[in-house]
């Protein structure tokens, strides 16, 4: 890999990066009703309680001028007050919200991809099987399966019904007790959501894996492999689902983003505090700032992760060269 | 071969050590058996800063912390809080609080009549939504003692009690230091209220536990915390399961409740409430202007249709002037819907000739049209709610065997409100709404909505383009009324008046299902006690001073 590369790569993020940045402050904007009208509204207060808070808000500002301010604010890190949480600032509510959905996120992501490789790897060799059938019929139900569905059956079953997992939250709250039992809490409190998040997204791994799989059994070196004597097992997972893996490791980058959107609803179904959640409610509450920031922060993330992808396939596949 | 095995084994032990994390940690989450959790639809906006209140969300947080002066009840009384007593001095317009000198703040400071003179004038100067709707009434704010502050008004003001009562106090020797009130989140409030901070996370809870010095006498339980649900179905769940003992708040998810009936170890109470379930008209659209239109689709609609199906049975048939029947101290009985004893047919019959008085012919396929030939076909615009969305579909079907056309739009709150109805411009694009509202237990609200001074866009926003200088002058005439029983006769004329000019057709008032756990706590006092805003009793201050645990 070299560094011309890296520097090519990270300007075009920083273009797209820039892109985001002028979408996310239209995207908000575009959407009809105002905040100041929802805060007005929801009220009962006085006509210059309502142009205080305009004025409060920075709304009486031209738009271009409130553009300019949130361009320099983001670019010295500082994204301003959230309107519906007035006025605590975006960052931090940001900051706060950020580890949660990391935990779900990545959890599930290594979960989704070492299911669906399991899977993958298991259908792709016995193709054509019943095995095969089977384990294909049940990732096509869980991938055509709504996501806000299977988090509420698993809330209803595994939450209400069997008592075993918390319902809501991220952590019991005013727990008194020791580091272990703090963090067996909020694992406990994970479960569920990261299960909702894994069980709707797994499949595409495994689908995809048992596809290129087939193709590479086909492939003479297989054949040669087999003629050394090697064992199933090393062919299996060394010769034939290594070969198949890259396209799922192409998949990884397209599954963040598609698992960020998922958080809303899994977030919304949990009552769980992460940046999903935060970005629902600032929906519907048009808190341009907050959207501003949620959007900005998962644009960094998807940004991030491609580049991340793109420098993994450099390590996996020796023929790829930057 | 021995990488793999060693893989295996590790792999095997991490997976060992999550389970022992868990296990750990379901073995010791056992919370407090004395503290009430509560669940909310939504965060606090004002986070916990009192000044910036504006919502029941809000007074329902701040309300564990924070205390009025005293608290307006929906029976029309006002119980003695901060204040032990009132008096207004008519000849000097001037109201006199005398507060309780047992009053303190939870850093042990007694509370004084500074204190109170610093919030109105912070509010007055800074335009805070807390308290706003007075500052036009009150010419000045000042501590006579101690003990005593004295409001001299700018003229009657009828409503002053309870909505200068209502307004949380805060403690000057805190808020004097804060540079810019607006900007400050106040993470370790000092309050006058029965509970203290401990934790607060923005969009998720609010944890606070008893003063153990409160100067009313600490509550008996340990602890309050309430909780952010996004999903009511969650909600439910988690108080059928115990883990949470009270939703104050069952409204727009009625068909939860049978589910919630059938739990032993949960009670759910059904009561009357302050709101009004109503069809708004947009007065400036031909001919929603017209007195006699209005009343033929009031006559058309199928209101117990309507409360039956929208808001499956939990919902009063209405009374026509803008009280509900539960503020008893103001209501007009009187006021009854016309349609009430009446047969469908005889209602249709009724409209129908409203509508052909008005000239307003039907063509071949039945639609009336106007006299230039435009045929009734109108949009009504709801809001996502299921409850909304079926009354504009019932709506739709009844206007239609008149021969009025209705197509149901639906829409989020932010746009249908902010984008559509109030937007700035005053936009024509909205021609019947489906709305809600829960009121104040004053009825300032009902001058202040339909004849507002100065004129506030919001305020009569429900009302676009309605005009009628009788009934107008004799709401804001009631707000400056400080005769009680001659205030009651004139908001029962307006009423009166109300009912027979519809600015908005009532369609009913949704009764108020809230529930609660039975097996750790006793002591539920549901009296009407309306604090700060509108939170269901059962979340009231007053009701969580009086449980104890089982």
């Amino acid at each position: 890999m070299s560094g011309r590369w890296l520097i090519r790569r990270l300007s075009t993020n920083a273009v797209v990066l820039f892109a985001a940045l002028v979408v996310n402050f239209a995207l908000p904007r575009l959407m009809p009703g105002s905040p100041v009208d929802r805060f007005a509204g929801g009220a009962k207060m006085s006509a210059e309680a309502r142009d205080a808070l305009i004025e409060r808000f920075g709304l009486n500002a031209p738009l271009w001028d409130q553009f300019w301010r949130y361009l320099a604010g983001t670019l010295q890190a500082d994204l301003g007050q959230s309107f519906a949480y007035f006025p605590q600032p975006v960052s931090e509510l940001l900051l706060r919200a950020l580890p949660w959905t990391l935990l779900l996120l990545v959890t599930s992501l290594v979960l989704q991809v070492g299911i669906g490789y399991l899977l993958g790897a298991t259908s792709g060799w016995h193709a054509g099987s019943r095995l095969d059938a089977g384990l294909q019929t049940l990732s096509l139900i869980f991938f055509s399966t709504p996501l806000f569905w299977v988090a509420m059956v698993l809330l209803y079953v595994f939450g209400f019904q069997l008592g075993w997992l918390p319902l809501s939250g991220a952590f019991t709250i005013g727990l008194d007790a020791g580091l272990a039992v703090r963090v067996g809490d909020v694992a406990r409190h994970a479960i569920l959501p990261i299960a909702s998040l894994t069980i709707a997204q797994y499949a595409s791994y495994q689908i995809i894996l048992r596809n290129n799989m087939v193709g590479v059994l086909q492939e003479q070196y297989m054949l040669m492999a087999e003629a050394k004597g090697l064992s199933d097992r090393t062919l299996k997972h060394t010769h034939a689902a290594r070969n198949a893996l890259l396209p799922v490791v192409t998949f990884l980058g397209v599954s963040l983003a598609m698992s960020l959107t998922g958080s809303v609803f899994v977030e919304s179904v949990f009552s769980y505090p992460g940046l999903g959640k935060l970005m629902y409610d600032s929906v519907l509450s048009r808190d341009y700032p907050m959207l501003q920031g949620c959007f900005l922060m998962f644009s960094l993330v998807v940004v991030a992760a491609n580049l991340l992808v793109d420098i993994a396939y450099w390590f996996l596949d020796p023929r790829i060269t930057y | 071969m021995r990488n793999s095995a060693a893989r295996w084994r590790l792999i095997r032990l991490a997976a060992c050590i999550v389970v022992v994390i868990i296990v750990a940690g379901s073995a010791c989450t056992e919370v407090n058996p004395r503290r009430l959790d509560i669940g909310w639809s939504e965060s606090p906006q004002a986070g916990l800063n009192p000044f910036l209140a504006r919502n029941e969300g809000d007074y329902l947080f701040l309300g564990l912390i924070y205390e009025p002066l005293c608290m307006p009840m929906m029976d029309g009384s006002v119980e003695p809080w901060i204040a032990e007593s009132w008096e207004f001095d008519a000849d000097r317009n001037e109201w006199l609080f005398h507060l309780d000198a047992r009053a303190r703040w939870s850093d042990g400071t007694p509370l004084s009549a500074d204190d109170v003179v610093f919030t109105f004038e912070t509010i007055y100067q800074g335009d805070f939504p807390m308290g706003s709707t007075t500052k036009a009434f009150v010419k000045s704010v000042e501590a006579v003692d101690a003990q005593t502050v004295r409001f001299a008004m700018n003229g009657g003001f009828a409503g002053a009690l309870s909505l200068l009562g209502g307004t949380l106090i805060m403690p000057r020797h805190v808020w004097a230091e804060v540079e810019d009130v607006a900007q400050h989140q106040n993470a370790m409030p000092v309050g006058s209220g029965p509970f203290v901070l401990e934790e607060f996370q923005p969009r998720s809870f609010l944890h606070v536990v008893r003063d153990a010095d409160y100067w009313r006498g600490a509550a008996r339980i340990d602890e309050v915390v309430i909780r952010v649900f996004l999903n009511l179905e969650a909600e439910v769940v988690a108080l059928m399961k115990g883990e949470l003992d009270l939703m104050p708040d069952l409204s727009g998810s009625e068909a939860l409740i049978p589910p919630l009936e059938e739990d032993a170890n949960v009670e759910v109470l059904i009561d009357r409430w302050p709101h009004i379930f109503y069809l708004a008209p947009n007065h400036r659209v031909d001919p929603w202007g017209r007195k006699e239109f209005r009343q033929a689709v009031d006559l058309a609609l199928d209101k117990q249709a309507i409360l039956d199906t929208s808001l499956a049975g939990f919902a009063e048939m209405p009374l026509m002037g803008y009280v509900p029947p539960l503020a008893t101290k103001w209501a007009n009985p009187s006021v009854e819907w016309r349609g009430v004893g009446m047969t469908e047919a005889e209602r249709l019959a009724a409209a129908n000739g409203l509508l052909d008085d008005l000239g307003l012919a039907r063509d071949d396929a039945g639609l009336r049209q106007t006299s230039d030939g435009e045929p009734l076909a109108f949009t009504v615009s709801s809001l996502t709610y299921p409850s909304y969305i079926r009354a504009a579909e019932l709506a739709k079907e009844s206007l239609a065997k008149v021969g009025i056309e209705l197509t149901v739009q639906v829409s989020d709150p932010e746009t249908l409100y902010g984008g559509i109805v109030f937007s700035g411009e005053r936009s024509l694009d909205w021609q019947l709404l489906v709305h809600g509202s829960t009121l104040h237990p004053d009825p300032d609200h009902f001058a202040r909505e339909f004849a507002p001074v100065p004129p506030n866009p919001w305020d009569n926003a429900v009302a676009f383009g309605w005009e009628h200088e009788g009934l107008q002058s004799l709401l804001r005439d009631s707000r400056t009324e400080m005769d009680d029983t001659r205030r009651q006769q004139m908001i029962q004329d307006a009423q009166a008046l109300f009912a027979e000019e519809l600015p908005v057709i009532t369609l009913g008032h949704r009764l108020h299902p809230a529930a609660h756990r039975t097996d750790k706590f006793m002591g539920w006092n549901p009296a009407k006690i309306i604090y700060g805003g509108m939170v269901h009793p059962l979340g009231s201050i007053v009701n969580l001073l009086s449980l104890e645990p089982i």
